[in-house]
């Protein structure tokens, strides 16, 4: 729990300091940008930081290659 | 167009360096047992065939740069793709170097509390490199590019007296039979060689335009690939040589293995604080530019004002991120020899003659149209 409230308290502080400034200039997209990048941050810290199971990002690789990885290995005759 | 977001420019020597640093990157720890793993004995073969299959690589990414050298791998993209395809593709590349900077951030973890602090865990390990990494991209390209100057003598002064110090080790009878099982775990074994250490250089599609070009910037390009390569080349075969095909597959770091062989006169001995040393500085190098690449892609692809002041959120994303992207270290292997090539070869091969083909075809309507 203490890992959660330090990310929590990084970020507040990284918006403290950043986000303000670009909405007074009017740098909408800016600080789209960086609260998305920052979320995502947060949430994915927090699943890092509490040992949460998060499914690999890498599975998403080896949906998209499986087939053609499968069928060049067997195709070549490589070691799996 | 002049790109804004990037002040900052590097000489031709100072890409050189960086590109060595970029090729020798994990490969010098990794790639060893991923080849000795698909070709055995075979592997200093792949790793010649590797090489040499880079160049065209290389040449392409070249033709590409050379094309509209003012511009970025993501400025070119929505120049020749439009608004929307560029807009996607160069998202979908940061997205790209964001992972291999992952990946990288995360081999050095596990690393560290395999091998060297056991105890430590694995993400305060992970948070120190990224405090370091955004030190770096902070202080911008040349900031990092300088730092690769000056730590370049050491690298190679370490790398060559490791390798100096194997060779009474050395036996050449670990080589045979030689393509005992023919060609094709050759070809396999090649493909490491291709990927890891070549074709994750084209994060510096994003770099060739700060670059101050001079006469000789391909040749040194051409040059500094291929001491990168000769150097991996170098690394694969003392690991055969010394070790054996067998134990260079099995082994997660056979170069650490081999430095750890070293013992002249029982005096000089537990060298392998060398190679992680080595290895930690190139990774270092790779993933800096990777890093930076993502963080320029971003700025790019959403026209943003400046990239740096996005490195706070990079780093909380990195951090979550590196320490979920594999369950396990086995998973992580598993993916580096079956899939992650591939996605490799995608974006430095497929992706990279999609957009030369539509410079071809660009420049092809203009002169019809006039």
């Amino acid at each position: 729990m203490i890992g959660f409230l330090v990310i929590l308290l990084i970020a507040g502080v990284m918006i403290f300091l950043t986000l303000p400034a670009m909405l007074r200039r009017r740098e909408l997209r800016d600080a789209a940008v960086y609260s998305l990048l920052t979320l995502g941050g947060i949430v994915f810290s927090t699943f890092a930081a509490l040992l949460l199971p998060f499914p690999s990002p890498l599975r998403l690789v080896v949906a998209a290659y499986k087939p053609f990885a499968d069928w060049l290995f067997s195709a070549m005759g490589w070691k799996g | 167009m002049k790109n804004a977001l990037e002040k900052g420019r590097i000489g031709s020597r100072q890409l050189a360096i960086l590109i060595i640093f970029m090729t020798v990157g994990d490969s010098i720890l990794i790639l060893p047992s991923l080849t000795a793993r698909a070709a055995s004995q075979d592997a200093w073969i792949s790793a010649i065939a590797g090489c040499l299959l880079a160049l065209p690589m290389l040449w392409l990414w070249m033709a590409l740069a050379g094309r509209y050298p003012q511009s970025n791998l993501a400025e070119y993209a929505r120049g020749l793709l439009g608004k929307r395809a560029g807009g996607f593709v160069s998202l979908y590349y940061s997205i790209y170097f964001f992972f291999v900077s992952t990946g990288l951030i995360r081999e050095l973890g596990d690393f560290f509390t395999i091998q060297i602090m056991p105890e430590t865990p694995l993400r305060a390990v992970h948070l120190l490199i990224l405090l370091v990494i955004a030190w770096g991209l902070a202080g911008g390209l040349e900031a990092i590019v300088r730092t690769s100057e000056l730590f370049f003598p050491w690298f190679i002064l370490l790398l060559l007296a490791l390798l100096i110090c194997l060779t009474p080790l050395l036996t050449p009878d670990n080589l045979k039979p030689m393509l005992s099982e023919g060609v094709s775990p050759i070809l396999h074994g090649s493909l490491y060689v291709l990927v890891y250490p070549f074709a994750e250089l084209v994060s510096l599609l994003m770099v060739f335009p700060y670059v101050a070009r001079s006469r000789s910037t391909k040749r040194d390009i051409l040059l500094a690939a291929s001491i990168g390569g000769l150097i991996m080349f170098t690394v694969i075969l003392f690991s055969l040589m010394v070790l054996g095909s067998y134990l260079t597959s099995n082994q997660v770091y056979p170069t650490y293995a081999l430095a750890k062989k070293i013992n002249i006169g029982s005096f000089l001995q537990r060298v392998e604080a060398v190679v992680a040393f080595v290895w930690v500085l190139s990774t270092f190098f790779k993933t800096s530019i990777h890093s930076y690449a993502f963080l320029l892609g971003i700025a790019e692809t959403f026209k943003l004002r400046s990239y740096r002041r996005f490195i706070g959120p990079f780093v909380l994303l990195q951090f979550g991120l590196t320490y979920l992207i594999t369950p396990n270290f086995a998973f992580y292997t598993d993916v580096l020899f079956k899939y992650w090539p591939f996605w490799d070869l995608t974006n430095a091969v497929l992706l990279p003659l999609v957009l030369l083909l539509a410079h071809s075809a660009s420049r092809k309507r203009t002169a019809l149209k006039a």
